[in-house]
């Protein structure tokens, strides 16, 4: 009993200090010139163009239901209570801060974590990782540097694309109902102006934060696979890991702000 | 270099290998310029771990591993890793990286190890695969899509790197 209840802890306290470590090595090599060789850098887009790419739609259409269904009520029933002052303070506090940077994080832990996991699983199994290291290629360079940093750019620009579809999408349905009687710059301006210092801050730290994590999370997961994993398993603890990940960041940072 | 100075030298060297006693053995031999050294491996695991030995990919408890000179253990990180770029290595399992392309795979040491221009690398990596019987086409295709046809087959062009 005593020794199940010890690795339970040693191997989830073992994660999170690789993870860390991780995340460490990827700050201070992604800031040194000598580390984007070629190969890193072919990695880096062919990763940034799968995850901007492959979560550019389902992020529009989230962004639109978002839209629909909080910025356009919101817009009505602040309207019909005579508080639409307060439009521009409760969209950025629940939109900009809090729904955008999860359901991104979500979107890019379905869309790209997911493929992280099986790619650098499958290597893993396949005797590939190995393979890499004895050529002199750190498998950490070219595989999960070049990751972390697409993940972690293509998470703050698809948080921008959400908030912008939202905000105009609720706009538009906003005004269709009769619900909206602005313009569309006095409606963005007064969200912008419902933004503070802090604000400007948090949202661009929340959605880097949460792509690196994501990227992170899933790199991890495929590299400490063993023999004894299958893509049935790992693809689940990835996502689970991923998905913790993504509320702890955005809580600790919401916290912290 | 010195032709003096053998390619591969390896003198009582005993790898730190906690885990595997039946792989706790000392190693002793040395091959020089232009010579074959064939090893009868009978364990199934011992051509990998003997390779892996051989490229400094194992600490050892005693002895040294001499690649074309450079002791692997005092080597620099880096230095090693581009001296390792340079070995032309047949992997039993684990040569294709299945979402890269053909180019990428066959070329991707030197890629990452040296500057040379992709073009001349493709041009030597060509001529030496038609020297080998390998007459590669499709190098814009995904690995996946050659990968039984060439699984094993295309370790030659590290060696593009070498100088005749």
């Amino acid at each position: 009993m005593l020794a199940r209840i010890g690795r339970a802890v040693r191997s989830h306290t073992r994660f999170v200090l690789l993870l860390a470590s991780l995340g460490a090595g990827v700050v201070l090599d992604g800031i040194r010139p000598t580390t984007w060789r070629r190969t890193v850098r072919g990695e880096f887009r062919r990763a940034l163009r799968q995850a901007v790419g492959g979560g550019l739609s389902t992020t529009l259409v989230t962004a639109a239901l978002i839209g629909l269904v909080m910025v356009s009520q919101a817009l009505y029933w602040l309207g019909q209570a005579g508080q639409e002052g307060l439009i521009g303070p409760i969209l950025v506090t629940v939109l900009v801060r809090e729904v955008a940077p999860v359901l991104v994080g979500l979107i890019v832990m379905g869309r790209s974590g997911v493929v992280i996991v099986s790619e650098i699983g499958g290597l893993q199994f396949g005797g590939q990782v190995h393979a890499l290291a004895a050529q002199g290629l750190d498998p950490f360079l070219l595989l999960v540097l070049p990751r972390a940093a697409a993940l972690a750019i293509a998470c703050f620009t698809l948080g921008i694309v959400f908030v912008v579809a939202a905000l105009m999408t609720g706009f538009i349905a906003g005004s269709l109902v009769g619900a909206v009687h602005t313009p569309i710059g006095s409606f963005l301006e007064r969200v912008l102006l419902a933004m503070h210092a802090e604000d400007f801050a948090v949202f661009p730290a929340k959605m880097i934060v949460i792509g690196l994590l994501v990227a992170l999370t899933a790199c991890l997961t495929g590299l400490t696979a063993s023999a004894q994993d299958d893509a049935a398993r790992l693809l689940p603890r990835g996502f689970v890991r991923g998905v913790v990940a993504i509320l702890l960041a955005s809580i600790a940072l919401s916290l912290g702000a | 270099m010195d032709p003096s100075v053998p390619i591969l030298d390896l003198a009582a060297a005993r790898p730190r290998d906690d885990a595997d006693q039946a792989m706790a053995i000392e190693v002793d031999f040395r091959v020089g310029g232009g010579e074959l050294a064939l090893v009868d491996a009978r364990h199934s695991l011992r051509p990998a771990w003997l390779a892996d030995l051989c490229c400094g990919l194992l600490p050892l408890s005693g002895g040294s591993v001499r690649f074309l000179g450079h002791d692997w253990s005092a080597m620099p990180q880096d230095y090693a890793a581009a001296l390792r770029g340079r070995i032309g290595r047949v992997f039993q399992s684990g040569n294709w990286i299945d979402f890269m392309d053909v180019a990428t795979n066959v070329l991707l040491s030197q890629l990452h190890h040296t500057r040379d221009d992709p073009i001349d690398l493709r041009e030597r990596a060509i001529a030496l695969s038609c020297a080998f019987g390998c007459r590669v086409s499709r190098w814009s295709a995904p690995a996946i899509s050659l990968r039984a046809i060439w699984h094993g087959r295309l370790a030659f062009a590290p060696f593009s790197a070498i100088p005749s």
